[in-house]
This record gives structure tokens, sequence and C-alpha cells, in this order.
């Protein structure tokens, strides 16, 4: 199993009790699992991935860099 | 950014939901299907577990009511006179503070720490950081 990459949620809830979730610090198909937990409070009603989500290849060279192997 | 999604909260742990009643200081009542009144002082068919009396809310409004589904979950019971006015103010409270605790407990759970950010007008705002 691949180790949890390091990485912050930001939450935001609203007036009326609706949750917000955005990962920050992590891309591509990893991150969405890291904010899975949450959809078990509710009905998720909007899911998206921003454009970091794609960048897979800077990330895996940057954690090379800092798991130095 | 990576990953950007949207949860309509359900009340699914009455716990929780005590605490959240608790935290802004509504009074309540907590029972099996405790009767729910009108503004009248009518006797309405539903029933709830937990209910805000009208007292609580205003003159004019019903009782305000959750009731506990087969499923586990609650639904909130508001009269439609109620639903733009003090009633629902209430109700929306109440489902901010319980999202709050939910997200705050399962986050820990999860093993992340939570840390309070600065409030957005109503809105509140979490970190969750990864232990």
């Amino acid at each position: 199993m691949q180790p949890i990459p390091q990485h912050t949620i930001d939450v935001t809830i609203t007036e009326t009790g609706e949750i917000k979730a955005t990962v920050q610090g992590v891309n591509g198909p990893t991150c969405g699992q890291l904010s899975a937990f949450l959809d078990e409070l509710g009905k998720v009603v909007e899911d998206q991935r921003t454009s970091d989500y794609y960048r897979q290849q800077t990330v895996t060279s940057r954690q090379r860099l800092t798991t130095g192997h | 950014m990576s990953k950007y999604k949207r949860i309509e909260t359900e009340i699914k742990n009455e716990a929780l939901l005590v605490q959240a009643l608790q935290d802004l200081e509504i009074p309540f009542e907590q029972g099996e299907g405790l009767s729910l009144y009108g503004y009248h002082g009518d006797k309405r068919r539903e029933t709830a577990e937990i209910v805000v009396r009208r007292k609580h809310i205003n003159s004019s409004a019903n009782d305000l009511g959750f009731h506990r589904l087969p499923t586990g979950g609650f639904e909130a019971i508001i009269s439609e006179y109620d639903s733009d006015t003090r009633g629902m103010e209430i109700l929306n409270q109440v489902r901010q503070r319980y999202a709050y605790h939910a997200v705050v407990a399962q986050a820990r759970a999860r093993g992340y720490n939570v840390v309070q950010q600065q409030a957005q007008g109503g809105a509140l705002r979490l970190q969750l950081v990864k232990r």
C-alpha cells in the first residue's frame, strides 16, 4: 500500500449546513479518495476535479525528491 | 487545489444533533414519538424524537421536529409557513452546527487534526491536517 501523501482538506460549512471540501497538496486520482470519508456525512451534490488534478507528472517527481528515493 | 466537492449534510447522529442544539442554547425535548403542535396549539399528525417547542421559536410558529427515519437518520419537520421565517433560521443554525460536529468527529476518527479558521460571513471554516 502506498503511504498517504501529506495534504490538508479545507472545509467550509455554509449557513445552511452544506459542506464544501477542497483537498490541497495532492494531485492525481489519489486526492479524490482522500476526501471520500466526508461523503458519509450526506449526499454529494457536486464533485469536481480542478486543473491540478491532471498534474500527476509534477507530483510524482516532487514525491521522489521529498522521499529521497 | 486539486479536488472540490459539495455535500448536503444529512442528520444521522442523534448525539451530535443534541450537541448542536445545546451549543446554540436552544431548549428542546427528547423522547420517542413526541407530539408536535401547531401555532393554534393544535396537535399535528406528525411526531418527532427531538422537538423545539414553538414558544422557543416565535408565537406564530409551529413546533420544529426531528423525526427519526427507519434508516436511522433524521428528517426535519417544519411547517410550510415557517420555512421562510424564524423556524427556518433556527433549522439552518442547527444544520450548520450539526455539520460542524459531524466533520470534526469524522476527521478526527480518520487521523486529522482540526484547525479552526476565521469564519467567513456566516460560514464556518476548518482546515483538516493529516497527522
